[in-house]
């Protein structure tokens, strides 16, 4: 009992103070690159919590301005959460769980986005949904490709029971291309882009609100590159220690938070070597990305 | 006096209009006035802006000026520039009109790029063009009461009177389904306030309407009421924020001009040696806005850094790093001494070989130039229409360059490439400014190779009165213009200053149709507008718009929004 | 990584060169308050204000309303205005822009009334006068007076050197 109460409270810490943190490291690092000293590593916790002190802003007519931001909150936790934690799952831990969770992100966050009457909030909700439904289509072809090869869609066994074949290379390469897309690093961070149409979805929110969306934001990405590392590292420690014993557990969580810091570092340089790109670029990107997962779908049938 | 013309386009175009043409006046060696009546002004400005004979022609400023005091009139000229394969004349077309009639024929429906112009002066002076598409306050704000003018002789430039808004965007077509996208007053991408008011249908723009001249600061009404000529001087170099310098040489080349003064040839090239300077910053300005605007930060603060070097120069040589306050009216103030001119090649060395490495970083970048390519095209044709200048004309074809076509400074003793591209996108404009850097530190080396000794200040004894003429330069963005007419009392008659992104931000609107709103901020930038310069902001005509239009409430809350960064 | 180019400015200090144009700054000991800057000054950020009944001129320097050109400096006859290095301007009052110099006039040895040039500037003069080529004694009767004494000074002794010649005349005749 108090193992699972102390998992759930280490979980949620890491959740939302260390996906902050790691925000703020990598503007540390584009700051290195661009020869400038940057601001300081904790920073973006700051302005986090200096926004949670400020008065809340929402359009007046949209009464579900005012719980969009709390449920998008509760939303990324709760997919933080059915990710696992090395190999402790502690809600759910289903492939589909995640597609269920990020759908639900994005509708509750684009709807209101749609309703309002501006212009720029209803550009970004539009780019938003189309990169989250071209990006999530591909990811369900994976989802068969594990269900052919292994039969189960839970995370921790497909984990362990990953082999080299052609078409889980394709599938696990294609779920590293989602989780950056749906992360939305540049160049796809498109649907809130600042010099174009002034924060897009989130421009009608203000104060309070704002800074709890900004955080659920942090959340989910920090929850799909868990989960993408988590692909990595079980394989990784069960090749090493064999059994799944205490060891293991921690070894594991060793691994996926190493993999973790790769991902954000080598997003982090990609990002100072691209521009944004337009939505219909999106599209046909990640309609080839389907294509080559239907590949990969067709050779896992073919038993390869 | 029309006996006496040599120059070949002043005499065809007499011979052509003859007794149209009530007389003529040889301002400069390369400036004329033809002064007719006020029905064949449109003949003559339409004949000679499309005339086969001339290799590029465009309207260089047009002047309204309260001649009342003077002779009971008030005078419109058309300036143009001509170029031909033997000679770059200014023409100006210039008539009288009456106190009791002020009207004369548009010229704007057949010269697209007369449109402003002639808004203006419907505005500040109250001549009205008769026929024109769309005439409308141009940069009063919308609280100004009517049939108060501005620029007349008997409006104090103190006075401030006020009355009700009342200003309308028309639609001059029916309305159909497409959103309304509000770009401005206050929006990240654009550095001062302007307003474009776009109209889309999901994501692609079908029309654009414009409003601006918030920065509209009456420069010329204090440059007659106030300030001597040595002050107005000081006033030229601050109306922009980047190529103030060049507006200052504009001007005191007009008067130098008018009142024949030698300057010296050592002024002369540090003047050019402090253009050039101001170009290179400019130009890397440009470049770190447009890949901001993209979303390639590491290239705009790659652009800055290496700009930085240019500004330490700067402050070095002249004092500060913009407002370089070296130019009196018969040359410079300081002068270039040996260690600084060591500083300079020093400094020009290091940042050749930094800047070729940026541009060929940037060029490599495959996703900056898919942004680029094909985005906001102008042809050529429309480019010439509208007499769009600098690189953005550059860009689509036009081989202009007031540098080469009316050498001024010392630009006639060194020599140097004009890099002009046909394609007419944002990217052929970007070439051009990243070429005209090389040629612009070429420059430099050149002139710092072969200065001659010598004073830098030319005495004068006194400027003439009532006399005109005008100083041109070729400012990072454009041919800039400035008209000077001298009056008594050590104070200018009239000054009227043109700047280049005037012309430009005319074809602004046809170069967005066509292509999505991620696009608009990098179109408008592309131009590299500067709105103080202009101090200006007009309307565009829109087509086919549903009305889905944000009120005032909702838009200021937009704006308030737009000031919290994203990381 | 290369060089850092940044700096945690207004934590670290910045310093300009030393050509830099930066904010004016009026030397108390040298101005002798004779108003040639107040003349280049293209903004009027230097104004002179005297007040004849108590005898008392201000240079009023304000900073907020000056564009750093430098005329100011190029035209002081005894180097008082330089424009300092100093390029942060910027305060919570208008006040602390603001800097006056006063200057005493010069008061009339003979009807006491104040005359419209300050002290400084009669000593000034001394100064750059060449000793040489002048009567010492003529100057010192001059020089302390207001322009309305001088002249009338100056009437008497005329008047009282044509009388002395006129009655010098007149005795002669009568001698003779």
């Amino acid at each position: 009992m108090i193992a699972s109460v102390l998992t759930i409270a280490i979980a949620i810490a890491l959740l939302t103070i260390f996906s902050v943190l790691m925000e703020g490291i990598r503007g540390k690092i584009k700051a290195r690159l661009q020869q400038r000293i940057g601001g300081s590593i904790v920073h973006e916790i700051h302005d986090i919590l200096d926004l949670l002190t400020l008065k809340g802003i929402t359009p007046e007519e949209l009464p579900i301005y005012v719980v969009a931001p709390y449920f998008a909150f509760s939303l990324s936790l709760a997919l933080g959460l059915s990710v696992p934690f090395g190999k402790i799952v502690i809600v759910s831990g289903n492939m589909l769980t995640i597609i269920l969770l990020v759908l639900s992100i994005t509708a509750i966050i684009s709807i209101p986005a749609m309703l309002v009457n501006n212009v720029y909030s209803n550009i970004g909700a539009n780019r938003e949904i189309i990169i989250t439904f071209t990006a999530l289509i591909p990811f369900m072809l994976v989802c068969g490709i594990f269900l052919v090869k292994f039969n189960t869609l839970s995370i921790v066994e497909i984990a362990e029971s990953l082999l080299v074949t052609p078409s889980v290379i394709l599938g696990l390469a294609v779920i590293g291309y989602v989780v950056y897309v749906l992360s939305e690093f540049a160049p796809f961070d498109i649907s809130r882009s600042n010099t174009e149409i002034i924060d897009g979805i989130f421009s009608e929110y203000g104060g309070r609100f704002l800074g709890i969306l900004e955080w659920a934001f942090f959340i989910k990405r920090f929850s799909l590159v868990m989960f993408f590392s988590s692909l990595l590292a079980i394989p990784i420690t069960k090749g090493i220690l064999g059994v799944s014993t205490y060891g293991g557990h921690v070894l594991a969580f060793a691994f996926q938070l190493v993999f973790l810091t790769l991902y954000y570092i080598i997003a982090t340089l990609i990002e100072e070597r691209t521009a944004r790109t337009r939505i219909n670029n999106v599209i046909k990107v990640n309609g080839v990305v389907t294509l080559v997962a239907f590949l990969g779908l067709i050779l896992s049938l073919f038993g390869l | 006096m029309r006996e006496d013309v040599e120059v070949s386009q002043v005499k065809s175009i007499i011979e052509r209009f003859k007794d149209k043409i009530l007389d003529v006046k040889k301002v400069q060696d390369n400036q004329w006035i033809l002064i007719t009546d006020r029905d064949s002004l449109r003949p003559i400005v339409t004949y000679i802006m499309q005339s086969e004979k001339f290799k590029e022609a465009h309207i260089a400023t047009m002047v309204g000026t309260d001649e009342r005091p003077l002779r009971g009139k008030m005078s419109v000229t058309f300036w143009i520039n001509t170029l031909t394969d033997s000679m770059n004349v200014f023409i100006g077309v210039r008539t009288y009109l009456e106190e009791d009639n002020l009207e004369y024929d548009s010229v704007s429906k057949d010269v697209p790029g007369a449109n402003w112009y002639e808004r203006e002066i419907y505005d500040m002076l109250g001549v009205v063009p008769r026929g024109h598409p769309d005439l409308r306050r141009l940069i009063l704000p919308d609280d100004w009461p009517d049939n108060v003018y501005p620029l007349r002789k008997d409006f104090k430039y103190t006075e401030s009177p006020v009355s009700y808004p009342n200003y309308s965007f028309t639609y001059t077509e029916e309305r159909s389904s497409c959103a309304i996208v509000p770009l401005g007053p206050y929006h990240v991408s654009l550095d001062e306030p302007a307003h474009f008011k776009l109209y889309v249908r999901g994501e692609e723009i079908v029309g654009c309407d414009y409003k601006g001249f918030y920065s509209h600061r009456g420069v010329e009404k204090i440059a007659e009421s106030r300030l001597t000529y040595e002050q107005v001087n000081f006033i030229a170099e601050r109306i922009c924020g980047i190529c103030g310098y060049t507006h200052s040489t504009a001007y005191c080349q007009a008067i130098e001009r008018i009142s024949k003064i030698e300057v010296p040839e050592r002024a002369e090239y540090i003047r050019t040696l402090l253009l050039e300077i101001e170009r290179i910053h400019s130009h890397l300005l440009w470049l770190g806005v447009a890949s901001h605007l993209v979303g390639f930060e590491s290239g705009f603060m790659d652009a800055w850094r290496i700009r930085e070097r240019i500004m330490w120069l700067a402050e070095r040589l002249t004092g500060n790093r913009k407002t370089y306050g070296m130019n009196v009216i018969g040359g410079v103030r300081r002068d270039l001494l040996d260690y600084r001119k060591d500083l300079v090649t020093k400094t020009v060395k290091e940042l050749k070989k930094e800047y070729k490495e940026f541009v060929d970083r940037l060029t490599s970048i495959k996703s900056f130039i898919r942004r680029c390519e094909g985005i906001g095209v102008l042809k050529y044709d429309k480019a010439r229409a509208y007499g769009v200048l600098g690189p953005t004309g550059r860009g689509s074809g036009r081989n202009i360059d007031v540098r080469r076509d009316h050498s001024y400074a010392a630009y006639k003793d060194v020599d140097f490439k004009v890099p002009v591209y046909k394609e007419g996108d944002v990217l052929s404009r970007a070439l051009t400014r990243i070429d005209e850097v090389f040629e612009s530190i070429w420059i430099i080396e050149q002139v710092l190779d072969s200065i001659p000794g010598g004073d830098v200040i030319a005495e004068y004894t006194e400027i003439p009165q009532y006399e005109e003429g005008l100083g041109y330069t070729e400012a990072p963005r454009g041919e800039n213009v400035h008209y000077v007419m001298t009056g008594e009392k050590n104070m200018v008659y009239r000054f009227r200053v043109r700047a280049p992104t005037y012309a430009n931000l005319q074809a602004v609107p046809e170069m967005l149709k066509g292509y999505t709103v991620a696009d608009a901020p990098l179109i408008i930038a592309s131009i590299d507008p500067c709105y103080s310069c202009t101090e200006r902001v007009t309307i565009i005509d829109v087509r086919d718009c549903k009305t889905m239009t944000l009120d005032e409430y909702e838009f200021n809350m937009l704006s308030v929004k737009a000031s919290k960064r994203w990381f | 990584m290369s060089k850092i180019v940044t700096l945690e400015y207004p934590l670290k200090e910045l310093k300009a060169p030393e050509e830099y144009r930066g904010l004016p700054y009026i030397d108390p000991h040298k101005c002798i308050g004779c108003g040639a800057c107040r003349n280049a000054c293209p903004s009027d950020a230097v104004m002179k204000i005297d007040d004849i009944k108590n005898g008392i001129r201000k240079i009023i320097l304000d900073v907020g309303r000056c564009i750093r050109c430098g005329r100011c400096e190029e035209v002081c006859p005894t180097g008082a205005i330089k424009l300092t290095t100093i390029f942060e301007a910027a305060s919570k009052s208008r006040e602390n822009h603001i800097e006056i110099i006063e200057l005493k006039l010069l008061r009339c040895s003979r009807c006491g009334r104040y005359s419209e040039f300050t002290e400084r500037q009669v000593m000034f003069a001394l100064d750059i006068l060449p000793r040489e080529a002048l009567e010492v004694e003529a100057l010192d009767k001059r020089i302390w007076l207001c322009r309305d004494c001088r002249r009338e000074t100056a009437l008497s002794e005329a008047v009282d050197k044509e009388w002395k010649w006129y009655y010098g005349k007149l005795v002669k005749s009568t001698w003779e």
